[in-house]
């Protein structure tokens, strides 16, 4: 069974790919860096910027929920089949 | 510190002494607070003036630079009148025409590693409105160094998120963002409603966390996105190997 992730982008990367919430499908449940890596593939460049640093691995300064609850810095987790993940990427003071 | 209202204030803010557990000794508590605002621009004027409307006692406020055209927009401390004149000096004159009770000090410079450490130690609770990420985490260090609550408020564009930090129990900014992130650009989309929403609720929880009542967002964050009108609330954690609060 192919397992869907449903993505919601916020802030300057729901700027940088034009869109708040997308989905990506994967041969079974993927890690979370698989599917950040495969959001920057299908988002191009200016998402790739966003999410990931110059060496592929997570950018620090995101903020990953999956569901309700925050992903702990520096894990690297399973998502299922219909989990939502939601990227933060921080803002300021307006 | 004031253990009585005195009538003026009784009048002043008669319909928010009516709200269940606040009352008197909430108003009492405000009333002998020092707050903390950087900046008092299109989130932190707002937060400044809903502050001084709740009676806070006193405001110290950091914001460098003159006012100019392209502030007006959010900026709702600043009047067209003062386009070229301090910023700040229109903000102070602004909220003491609201609330002529209320003492501001008011520096005419942004927070920064030279002045966080006497900036909050002066406040009891810091609202952090800066767009800087250099000021934020300058305050967010002073803020988990001398324990002082401080609240998290952001936007950009249409969304917004808040969070309350009590340093040791709390994730603190560090927690969430280490690191400057890259991709930041200092100009970015704002509407005024916007920020002065999330200002809004930064003022509710700062007057939670002053006046003990209420379920301040301990351990929470609420993103909202006004372009479809819907709100989330995340369980946020605080990072074991945090270089600022881990200690505590």
């Amino acid at each position: 069974m192919l397992c869907k992730i449903h993505l919601v982008y916020t802030g300057q990367l729901r700027s940088a790919v034009g869109m708040s919430e997308d989905a990506l499908e994967f041969e079974q449940p993927a890690r979370l860096s698989e599917v950040l890596t495969a959001a920057a593939e299908k988002r191009g460049e200016a998402a790739r910027r966003i999410l990931l640093s110059g060496d592929g691995t997570i950018q620090r300064a995101l903020v990953l929920m999956i569901g309700d609850a925050q992903v702990p810095r520096g894990t690297d987790p399973v998502l299922e089949n219909g989990a939502q993940l939601t990227i933060m990427t921080p803002i300021s003071g307006g | 510190m004031r253990t009585e209202l005195t009538s003026e204030e009784r009048a002043v803010y008669e319909w928010q002494l009516w709200v269940d557990d606040f009352g008197e000794k909430g108003q009492l508590a405000l009333r002998n607070a020092s707050v903390l605002v950087s900046r008092c621009g299109g989130l932190g004027g707002p937060v400044a003036y809903e502050l001084a409307a709740a009676g806070v006692g006193k405001l110290i406020l950091a914001h460098e630079g003159d006012v100019e055209y392209s502030d007006l927009n959010r900026q709702l401390l600043m009047t067209q009148d003062w386009v070229g004149k301090p910023r700040i000096e229109s903000a102070k004159r602004r909220l003491q025409e609201l609330n002529p009770r209320l003492e501001v000090e008011a520096h005419n410079a942004n927070v920064n590693e030279e002045n966080a450490a006497q900036l909050v130690g002066a406040a009891d609770l810091v609202i952090d409105c800066a767009p800087m990420f250099e000021e934020r985490f300058a305050m967010n260090r002073q803020a988990v160094l001398q324990r002082k609550p401080i609240i998290e408020c952001a936007m950009y564009d249409l969304e917004a998120s808040i969070t309350t930090v009590i340093p040791g129990r709390t994730p603190c900014l560090a927690c969430l963002i280490p690191s400057i992130p890259p991709a930041w650009k200092r100009r970015f989309p704002v509407i005024g409603a916007v920020s002065g929403a999330v200002g809004c609720m930064a003022v509710m929880e700062a007057v939670k966390v002053l006046a003990g009542f209420g379920e301040p967002l301990l351990g929470r964050m609420v993103h909202f996105d006004l372009r479809s009108a819907s709100f989330s609330e995340f369980q946020i954690q605080r990072d074991p190997d945090c270089a600022v609060c881990s200690s505590l």
